[in-house]
């Protein structure tokens, strides 16, 4: 009989001890919808990419980044949209000539398509760590030069409640978003002979950025 | 046939070999980059966050660009003085 009961109350323990780890909800006081706006005039929101070729590699940073992330905290999956943009302009790899290239029209075209934008269709594979950290995969849809295309990417959102801290950044409860993936510029539409050999068809980025729900 | 140079002909040739080697070495400083760059990322951390940021530092690295242009009108400046300082008969 004893051995019984030590056995339901150790299964109980390992339960309750695994239950945070299967919530879906972060552990903050905030309730209800709660929208980031991922407006940063400083420019520290930004986005980089990188691309390797047998010629050059080349890396770079975007920093006019724009969106939002909402979600319910109570229920994080079911309930998170989030739509993110990018100009093209603020792309900039540290070379004048090649920037005008890059953003010129036989490459990402920014008279035409002066936006790279992603838009969440479902988080999936989502798990809650420490009441504020969810890892998950952000399915959606990517548009690089008009042309969408949907990606996965590996995402992580730390919710930051309201704090003195985080007082010195910005007002109101912070979400820190980090995503990192890869697109194809041929799948995109971008046709130039120098694919391949000067700059790699695959593009990696990493997105990094601090929304806040205080910002409308 | 052998060529030979005057005085004025060895000084040319002395000076577009320096301003060659100098134009290589220029672009040889900053590392043999294709084009010119004009800015450097360098990395910034916000440890509050947990997050990190480029900030773009104004440089100016010789790129082959302008290095190999420059080494073009040094050769053909020389060619054209050593052919003019030659010595006529």
């Amino acid at each position: 009989m004893r051995t019984r009961l030590a056995f339901a109350l150790a299964a109980l323990m390992i339960v309750a001890a695994a239950a945070p780890a299967l919530a879906q909800k972060f552990d903050v006081p905030a309730k209800g919808m709660q929208t980031f706006n991922l407006k940063d005039e400083r420019g520290r929101n930004q986005a980089s990419f990188s691309s390797k070729a047998p010629i050059e590699d080349i890396s770079g940073t975007a920093s006019g980044l724009g969106g939002t992330v909402s979600f319910d905290p109570a229920n994080v999956p079911g309930t998170i949209k989030a739509d993110i943009t990018v100009e093209v302009a603020s792309m900039k790899t540290g070379i004048d000539m090649r920037d005008d290239h890059m953003r010129g029209d036989k490459w990402l075209d920014a008279a035409k398509f002066p936006t790279i934008t992603f838009t969440l269709t479902k988080l999936k594979d989502a798990k809650i760590q420490k009441g504020t950290e969810l890892r998950g995969i952000a399915v959606g849809t990517f548009t690089l030069h008009g042309v969408p295309q949907t990606v996965q990417l590996p995402v992580t959102l730390t919710y930051m409640p309201a704090s003195e801290k985080t007082k010195a950044r910005a007002a109101g409860d912070l979400l820190v978003v980090r995503a990192k993936g890869k697109v194809s510029l041929t799948k995109a539409g971008v046709r130039s002979e120098l694919l391949g050999s000067k700059v790699s068809d695959e593009i990696e980025f990493e997105f990094n950025a601090v929304g806040s729900n205080a910002v409308k | 046939m052998r060529m030979t140079l005057n005085t004025a002909q060895h000084r040319t040739l002395a000076a577009t070999a320096a301003l060659l080697l100098g134009d290589l070495a220029l672009w040889g400083a900053t590392g043999f980059h294709l084009l010119t760059k004009q800015q450097l990322p360098v990395e910034m951390t916000d440890d509050l966050l947990g997050t990190s940021y480029i900030v773009w530092k104004d440089v100016f690295m010789v790129g082959l660009d302008i290095a190999g242009p420059a080494a073009a009108v040094i050769v053909t400046l020389g060619v054209v003085l050593l052919r003019v300082l030659r010595t006529r008969p």
